[in-house]
């Protein structure tokens, strides 16, 4: 298993409650996955738990099956595991963005070529041009863009696992769906291993094979996501919402139409209502 | 590990020395803090030491969140305890060793100091524990209002005082999110020569001063939108009114400080 989680507990303050009460996780190499859960549920407690930042107060974390305190220094850790922060355009602190980007490479060490060579391939990942970008200062840019240098500043290290924390909040609807389908495309053509968080399910519908879903410090539901939206009762009790498309469904099934629900393109669904609404007459809806 | 820091050491307590009026608190610490200066003898300053003790127990507090206010000044009292002792001069010789003398007289003068420093810190360090920023900043004002006329910006002075106290965790937060996301990028805050160490604070000062200074614009903004304009004729919520256990808190301070200053 190349990520697993066994029990793990944490507490920020000692004599405080715990933030993770017992998680239990694995995640295989090549997968996109998406942990999803209420704002507060323990979710970005959790992932820094699997980068080593945060050291369990018990239970154990395993990279590729060994555990992280067991590792020769917590950098070969960082490499491995590639964490972006939810907001990551505000740690951004170089004179330029080349500067930025090279920040994580410099750190691991590298040779001055090897790391022009990185930071060129991480600004292609995220769709920035190099060339008219690495001068200039990321403070000038855009908050789409900002928020790519980020990420390139991540993606830069190389990492297998790429865990992203809110990467889309507070863009707009055109930028999420870039940067969503770019992230999709790392973990397809690059074989990067993604982990998603996200406090909306619809975000993590359609891309993500496995889902896991957290509450107060547990994870309560796992599976695929066909799997998790049949469970749209359970997800409301914990405040959840499942993607509007898959509510609409729900509801029609309620009034009992026999429509499937596992479905998540706007064009699928399209299709499953109109092949019921020629079948029974429309007198119903 | 900046989780360790405790700052607005302000502990939340229902009690007589908590619910006494700030500027009455304020005032009286200042009168015992001129008091403190005109002791002359060890008898006052353990009169001024129960003084304190009768406070810490009217208080509801325990000894240990006084005592560890003292830790950061650790430092301060034995630097003025080894000054006296081998500067000051007079009386006998205690001690003589190469060119190293103590005499009685610096011993003295040295715990007499050191005494003195401490009842100072566990005063002041009992009003910001039994007084919340914001009451201690609303008494401030208050007092310094009559100074007003002299050209001194006394509710600027405290909303400054406010602001920044509120923002003292946040920047805190700020500060330790900052320092993972560059820690996740590999950087390393905790080892190397002093020098390398410093320059590893780049990466966590500059955008720390950035998001202070977004949050005191956005702050602005905000203040301003709800038509923030000074304290010109601002009236307050909560008028503050002294009351007769103030008073009360006051002769008895006064009490204490005409013995120990006797003494
Ligand atoms: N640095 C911290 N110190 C103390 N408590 C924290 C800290 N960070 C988060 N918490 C607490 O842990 C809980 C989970 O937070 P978090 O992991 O950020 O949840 P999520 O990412 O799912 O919103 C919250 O109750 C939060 O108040
Ligand atoms: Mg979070």
């Amino acid at each position: 298993m190349f990520v697993e989680l066994k029990d793990v507990h944490y507490r920020y303050q000692a004599g405080e409650e715990d933030i993770l009460k017992g998680v239990n996780l694995e995640i295989e190499k090549g997968q996109f996955v998406a942990l999803v859960g209420h704002t507060g549920s323990g979710k970005s407690t959790l992932v820094q738990t699997i980068n080593g930042l945060l050291r369990p107060t018990s239970g154990q974390v395993l990279i590729e099956g060994r555990e992280i305190r067991d590792w020769e220094s917590p950098i070969k850790v960082r490499k491995k595991v590639g964490l972006v922060f939810q907001y990551p355009e505000h740690q951004l602190f170089e004179e330029s963005v080349f500067k930025d980007i090279a920040f994580g490479p410099k750190n691991l060490g590298w040779p001055e070529k090897e790391i022009t060579e990185k930071v060129k391939q991480a600004m292609e990942f995220v769709q920035l041009d190099y060339e008219e970008l690495k001068d200039r200062s990321p403070f000038g840019l855009s908050g789409g863009q900002k928020r790519r240098v980020a990420i390139a500043g991540v993606l830069a290290m190389e990492p297998e696992l790429l865990i992203l924390d809110e990467p889309i909040a507070g863009l707009d609807p055109r930028g999420r769906r870039k940067l969503m389908d770019r992230i999709n495309w790392l973990n397809e053509e690059q074989g990067i291993t993604v982990l998603l968080i996200s406090h909306r399910m619809e975000d993590a519908a359609r891309r993500a094979q496995k889902l896991f879903v957290m509450n107060q410090g547990r994870i309560v539901l796992s599976g695929s996501p066909q799997e998790i939206f049949e469970q749209r009762d359970e997800l409301y009790e914990i405040g959840l919402e499942i993607p509007p498309l898959n509510e609409v469904l729900w509801q029609l099934r309620k009034c009992g139409y026999p429509v499937r629900t596992d479905i998540f393109t706007i064009e699928d669904v399209e299709e499953e209502i109109l092949r019921h609404w020629r079948g029974f007459r429309c007198s119903k809806i | 590990m900046l989780k360790n820091i405790t700052l607005g050491q302000y502990i939340l307590r229902d009690s007589l020395i908590h619910n006494l009026d700030p500027r009455m608190k304020i005032m009286i610490t200042m009168l015992i803090v001129i008091g403190l200066f005109f002791i002359g003898s060890f008898w006052g300053f353990l009169v001024a030491g129960a003084y304190i003790i009768t406070v810490i127990a009217f208080s509801h507090l325990s000894w240990k969140v006084v005592i560890r206010g003292l830790k950061p000044v650790m430092f301060i009292l034995v630097f003025t305890i080894v000054i006296h002792l081998f500067f000051t001069r007079g009386g006998v010789v205690l001690l003589e060793w190469g060119f190293l003398r103590i005499e009685s007289e610096g011993l003295f003068t040295g715990l007499f100091m050191a005494v003195r420093i401490m009842l100072l810190i566990s005063l002041t360090s009992l009003l910001t524990l039994t007084t919340s920023p914001i009451q201690l900043t609303d008494g401030l004002e208050y007092l310094l209002n009559p100074f007003r006329r002299f050209g001194l910006p006394a509710h600027e002075l405290a909303m400054m005082m406010t602001i920044a106290l509120r923002f003292i965790p946040t920047l805190l937060e700020e500060a330790d999110k900052i320092m993972k996301a560059q820690q996740a990028r590999g950087a390393d805050f905790e080892s190397g020569s002093i020098f390398r160490r410093a320059k590893s604070l780049v990466p966590l000062l500059v955008p720390l001063f950035l998001s202070a200074f977004r949050r005191a614009d956005d702050l602005a903004m905000a203040m301003e939108a709800r038509c923030y304009r000074g304290g010109e004729g601002r009236t307050r919520m909560k008028e503050l009114s002294f009351l007769s256990r103030d008073w009360a808190a006051l002769g008895f301070s006064a009490g204490f400080i005409i013995i120990f200053i006797i003494l």
